[in-house]
């Protein structure tokens, strides 16, 4: 199996990367996840992004959303002054659309879910305006920063790593945070409260839908070599099926 | 990730990967048709870092190493129509490296248009008496004052009508028959340089989207700085390039006949004769599990040569024998692949049938299979 980012990180990070583009500042990178999630991280510093963050340690395996919100924003606290926090608006692993909103609650800030387009930021006013789309329309939302925004499909293209970048992305940092750099306690969470079996949500069973197979071909024996009678054989075949199977004559 | 690649190199490869997918695969039809790629390709590849993957970061190169040379064209070659990577490859490994010989103020002149994708390189070796024996070429050089004269003509020139940058082999002097190989000089020469003629695009069998051409040089008025390295000195220069080159041409062998060879699975798996999938064949498994060992044989080759090159360690014999096995492998895939689809193979809108004609080439261009034997069995001091 290929593990691949979040596809709506993705539009997150390109996000994140045009905005500091058009009004500086610095892109930071923050996952919580094992191992192999470095391989995006160095991505997203290819890509253009300035440092990372990985919270990386198998007691958060399986931690429910409630705790991931929790560690991240704790994180992103810990970085100090940020303006906008971009997230995917969900991950495809278990379609839960929570953890962004989860990160927004726990610093306090407003959240936009799903923005289209980032309409304006005003530096001075520490202001950002945002579309989302309804149905028929959409909507303008302005709130103050900081504020955490949630990205949905095809909010923008992200750009490919080029090799410059990935080159330069060797050099940047790449910040890694394990369960014991944390103060649980502080953060009201304890050991018991991490991984599968401190979670609050239980996932009891994923199955994969069986798809039941509805075609059946008669295969028409129309060859000329073929005798007649046997041309009979399936067409009085397809009329038992359709009569008896199918129920339609 | 194998033991050649590491992070970074996968990270690479994605990008690579996305960028064919997106921007190559929708229009190798289209250029095909053409018989040449567009401009616009260059500077996009310019744009993301794919023709300065070697070279030095002051001249807007990434200054990485031969693996990610590899990784480049292990993924270009998987767009389907062998004329791409042949064609960019012969930009960035087979002509512009020559300037690495070159003066600084030629590389400050000419490597940041290159790695942009503003200008397009050719080599010019071969010739209509011949291109085998490097040595043997009629072209010559007559020095005049702060200019060389060009006198002859080149075929076979891949990019050689869109190019802006032709590097062009010819020999000063007479040919001396007890030291072939002195003489022979490597020339920069710019498309407007006057005396230097465009042939026709040669009509080929593949490799269709790469512009093969004729070139004439009648007086051609080439100033000195654009000697690269020493008058007479180029035939080890030649030599040395030559094994990047083929080195490039077996990594396009391999992965193109990978490609191939995927979709000949798919197919067999999906194709039924006989109210069976075709995979379920004796003789059809058993042709693909003969082919997959022996591309696993062949890029394994590959990348072991590759690593030798990234170390300064490839001898002409490892890169030779390197060359006439993929090479060899490539058109032998070609051909059992395309018997795996039967009728349909032979159809146009099979890719199948554009890589049997496109594989064809990798025995002839950058060295016949003929050659690399003759330099191994010399190497064996036979
Ligand atoms: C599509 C395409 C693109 C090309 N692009 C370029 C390019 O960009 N630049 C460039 O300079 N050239 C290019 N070439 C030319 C290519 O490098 C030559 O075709 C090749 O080196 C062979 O030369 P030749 O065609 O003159 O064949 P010849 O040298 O005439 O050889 C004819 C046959 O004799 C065999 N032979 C020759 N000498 C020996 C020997 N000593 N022992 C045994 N057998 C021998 C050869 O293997 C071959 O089978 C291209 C060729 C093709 C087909």
């Amino acid at each position: 199996m290929k593990w691949v980012l979040n596809p709506y990180d993705e539009f997150a990070v390109e996000e994140a990367l045009r905005t500091k583009e058009q009004f500086g500042g610095e892109v930071v990178l923050v996952t919580m996840g094992p191992a192999r999630c470095r391989e995006a991280l160095r991505t997203g510093l290819a890509m253009g992004a300035d440092s990372s963050v990985h919270i990386e340690d198998d007691n958060f395996a399986f931690s429910d959303n409630y705790v991931v919100g929790k560690i991240i924003a704790n994180e992103i606290k810990n970085l100090g002054e940020y303006d906008l926090i971009f997230t995917g608006f969900k991950i495809i692993d278990d379609e839960s659309v929570q953890v962004g909103i989860h990160i927004a609650e726990e610093l306090g800030i407003p959240h936009v879910a799903l923005v289209s387009k980032v309409v304006r930021i005003d530096p001075d006013q520490k202001r950002v305006t945002c579309q989302k789309e309804i149905d028929g329309g959409h909507v303008i939302v302005d709130v103050p920063m900081p504020a955490l925004i949630t990205c949905p499909d095809a909010m923008n293209e992200p750009r490919y790593a080029s090799l410059p970048g990935i080159m330069k992305a060797k050099k940047k940092p790449l910040k890694e945070v394990l369960v014991d750099d944390i103060n649980l306690e502080a953060l009201g969470l304890s050991r018991e409260s991490l991984g599968k079996d401190g979670a609050r949500v239980k996932t009891t069973s994923i199955k994969v839908p069986q798809i039941e197979r509805k075609l059946k071909v008669i295969t028409g024996k129309d060859n000329p070599a073929v005798k007649g009678d046997e041309i009979i054989e399936s067409t009085h075949e397809l009329i038992k099926l359709l009569r008896e199977e199918a129920k339609v004559v | 990730m194998g033991w050649i690649f590491r992070e970074e190199h996968e990270i690479f490869r994605k990008s690579v990967r996305q960028f064919v997918e997106n921007e190559v695969i929708p229009h190798t039809e289209e250029w095909e048709e053409k018989g040449e790629i567009p401009r616009s390709i260059w500077k996009r590849m310019g744009e993301i870092g794919f023709l300065g993957i070697e070279y030095p970061e002051e001249y807007g190169g990434a200054g990485a190493d031969f693996i990610y040379t590899l990784v480049f064209m292990e993924e270009i070659s998987r767009c389907g129509a062998m004329g791409f990577p042949i064609s960019v490859s012969t930009h960035t490994d087979m002509a512009s490296p020559y300037l690495n010989l070159g003066t600084e103020e030629r590389r400050k002149k000419y490597l940041p248009q290159i790695i942009k994708g503003e200008k397009i390189c050719a080599i010019a070796v071969s010739e209509p008496s011949g291109g085998s024996d490097v040595a043997g070429i009629h072209t010559y050089a007559v020095r005049d004052e702060d200019f060389y004269k060009l006198n002859g003509s080149k075929i076979f020139i891949t990019n050689g009508v869109n190019a802006d940058i032709y590097f062009v082999v010819a020999r000063v002097g007479e040919l001396n028959e007890e030291d072939r190989h002195k003489g022979i000089s490597i020339f920069i020469v710019d498309k407007e340089t006057s005396g230097l003629k465009i042939g026709r695009k040669l009509d080929k069998m593949g490799w269709l989207c790469s512009d093969t051409a004729e070139l004439f040089f009648e007086g051609c008025r080439v100033p000195c700085k654009n000697l690269i390295g020493k008058e007479g000195e180029g035939f080890p220069v030649i030599m040395r390039n030559f094994q990047r080159e083929r080195l490039v041409i077996s990594i396009i062998s391999v992965s193109a006949s990978q490609k191939a060879l995927e979709d000949a699975i798919n197919y067999a798996r999906e194709r039924v004769a006989f109210e069976r999938p075709l995979s379920k064949f004796q003789v059809i498994r058993h042709r693909i599990a003969e082919m997959v060992t022996q591309i696993e044989a062949a890029r394994q080759l590959t990348y072991y040569v590759s690593w030798l090159f990234s170390q300064g360690k490839a001898t002409d014999m490892k890169v030779s024998m390197t060359k006439l096995y993929t090479t060899e492998i490539a058109n032998r895939i070609a051909y059992e692949v395309l018997q795996i689809y039967g009728g349909y193979g032979y159809m146009r809108e099979f890719p199948v049938e554009r890589f049997y004609r496109d594989a064809r080439a990798l025995t002839i261009g950058a060295g016949t299979s003929e050659i690399m034997k003759e330099i191994i069995a010399k190497r064996l001091e036979l």
